[in-house]
């Protein structure tokens, strides 16, 4: 699944929130979220609950890992290959 | 018996070419299983009970994990396993015994204490086993490759907490080590020895106004105060990351690859960084089986800090039951905390944390910072971790107050 049909829509706004809303500066969407410091375990939580709400996707206890939400790519795919 | 010593180092020269010969597969893995029994044995004549015990249970419980059991059916089973975490750690039982580098600090740890300290290491990965096994519906290892990955003799004393799945990738390679494992094995066992028996005993010679400030005469100036609670530090990790660099170069020479424990956790810009840096078998199992299932899926910003200090206080309690190491831990889930607060911050400013982060003198003040909290935490478990009174003492001499 490559989450191509998927709206990023939700996944950019959050980011670009954690960000100041600066959406020019938020990378793009191959890009690893952990390495350009947006994303940590502790903002994990918050991108699980908008994953569970926005795409009505229930997230298991062991895809609870950076790894698995590291881009807004990976996320997508995550989406795409659980719904 | 650890890994230091004439005894040992016969030992894990014994255990190193036994493993190494041409054996079957199955026989050299029962030959290392029998090593790593004679090596409990050598710290108490209980202690391979205790392990069965411990093992037998973890594996029945990550069978009934797999098979999707229960919450509560895994918790009556898993219950007596939080015995060999924390009761041995009781004055009287085990003694004022400290999960790692600190051990050393204010205990003289004995045979019998080193044992309780491996028990809780063997529990831990036992405890892994059946998490995952909760999670991913599988038990990786048979019964028998458990029992040798758990008791597996280089980190039997002082961990890592080597993950089963990362174990494996190498367990075909037992007592084949290719001519790199065997040189980088040396490499790193003779680097362990010289932190830890070098430039640990240095450090802790050093250390001796914090390490003798309840019981005899300690430091009398700020001056003298400091350079003791530097040395203490410094001894910590020295202790601490030898003993490990130790395990990973003896495995090696077995053609067994643990992971990093240790990476370079004092020259680190943040708290957060620290945990990347500093036993990362233990912060790995903080994160994944208490952190991050505590953090939940909540919308809520508050709750990922109420995780932070609920998952490090544990991590405090996990060293030992006592004030010092409750409060030491507290203190490393609010600092956790607090740099988080600061992240969300600097991100909302700045945009983008990356940039501020990657200047040199951001960086230069940012680890001096870290490495100086890091430092003062130390105190409440250096001096005497059952009574905060005289940490607190030293503390106040620290900053000119008394």
């Amino acid at each position: 699944m490559s989450g191509a049909a998927v709206d990023r829509e939700p996944l950019r706004a959050h980011f670009a929130a954690v960000i100041g809303g600066r959406r020019d500066l938020l990378p793009a969407d191959h890009v690893s979220l952990v390495d350009e410091g947006i994303l940590d375990s502790f903002g994990l939580a918050e991108v699980v609950a908008l994953v569970e709400r926005a795409y009505g996707v229930k997230v298991p206890d062991a895809d609870l890992a950076l790894k698995t939400f590291d881009s807004i790519d990976k996320i997508a795919a995550y989406v795409a290959a659980r719904r | 018996m650890d890994l230091i010593g004439l005894h040992a180092a016969l030992f894990v020269a014994a255990a190193v070419v036994l493993v190494a010969l041409p054996w079957p597969g199955p026989v050299r893995r029962l030959l290392l299983l029998a090593a790593n029994f004679a090596f409990l044995w050598s710290f108490d004549p209980l202690a391979p009970a205790i392990f069965l015990a411990v093992s037998l249970l973890g594996w029945f419980a990550a069978r009934r994990a797999a098979a999707g059991a229960s919450v509560l059916e895994l918790v009556l089973i898993g219950a007596p396993l939080l015995v060999p975490l924390f009761l041995p750690k009781l004055p009287g039982l085990g003694g004022a015994a400290t999960g790692d580098a600190a051990a050393g600090v204010s205990n003289v740890v004995g045979a019998r204490m080193a044992m309780f300290i491996g028990a809780s290491y063997f529990t831990l990965r036992a405890l892994h086993v059946v998490l995952d096994a909760r999670r991913t519906r599988q038990v990786h290892l048979g019964l028998f490759d458990f029992l040798v990955y758990n008791s597996f003799f280089p980190m039997t004393v002082a961990g890592p907490i080597e993950r089963a799945d990362h174990f494996q990738q190498t367990y075909a390679r037992l007592g084949r080590p290719t001519r790199d494992d065997l040189g980088v094995g040396v490499v790193r066992l003779f680097r362990g020895l010289l932190k830890k028996v070098v430039l640990g005993g240095i450090a802790l010679a050093w250390a001796a106004p914090i390490t003798g400030f309840a019981t005899a005469a300690g430091a009398e100036s700020a001056g003298q105060a400091w350079l003791a609670l530097y040395a203490i530090t410094l001894y910590a990790y020295f202790d601490f990351a030898g003993y490990s660099d130790m395990a990973i170069g003896v495995s090696r020479l077995m053609g067994i690859r643990l992971a990093e424990n240790f990476d370079n956790p004092y020259l680190r810009p943040s708290i957060a960084e620290f945990w990347r840096g500093w036993h990362l078998s233990l912060s790995f199992w903080i994160r994944d089986y208490l952190f991050l299932p505590m953090s939940g899926r909540s919308a809520s910003a508050i709750r990922p800090h109420v995780a932070a200090l609920g998952s490090m206080t544990l991590c405090g309690l996990w060293h030992a039951p006592n004030p010092g190491w409750v409060l030491w831990g507290l203190l490393h889930g609010a600092g956790l905390s607090v740099h988080q607060a600061w992240t969300v911050w600097l991100r909302k400013r700045f945009a983008l944390k990356k940039k501020l982060a990657s200047s040199i003198p951001v960086r230069v003040v940012a680890t001096a910072m870290t490495f100086h909290f890091v430092a003062l935490t130390w105190v409440f478990v250096a001096i005497d971790p059952w009574r905060l009174g005289p940490s607190m003492r030293y503390l106040g001499v620290l900053f000119g107050l008394s």
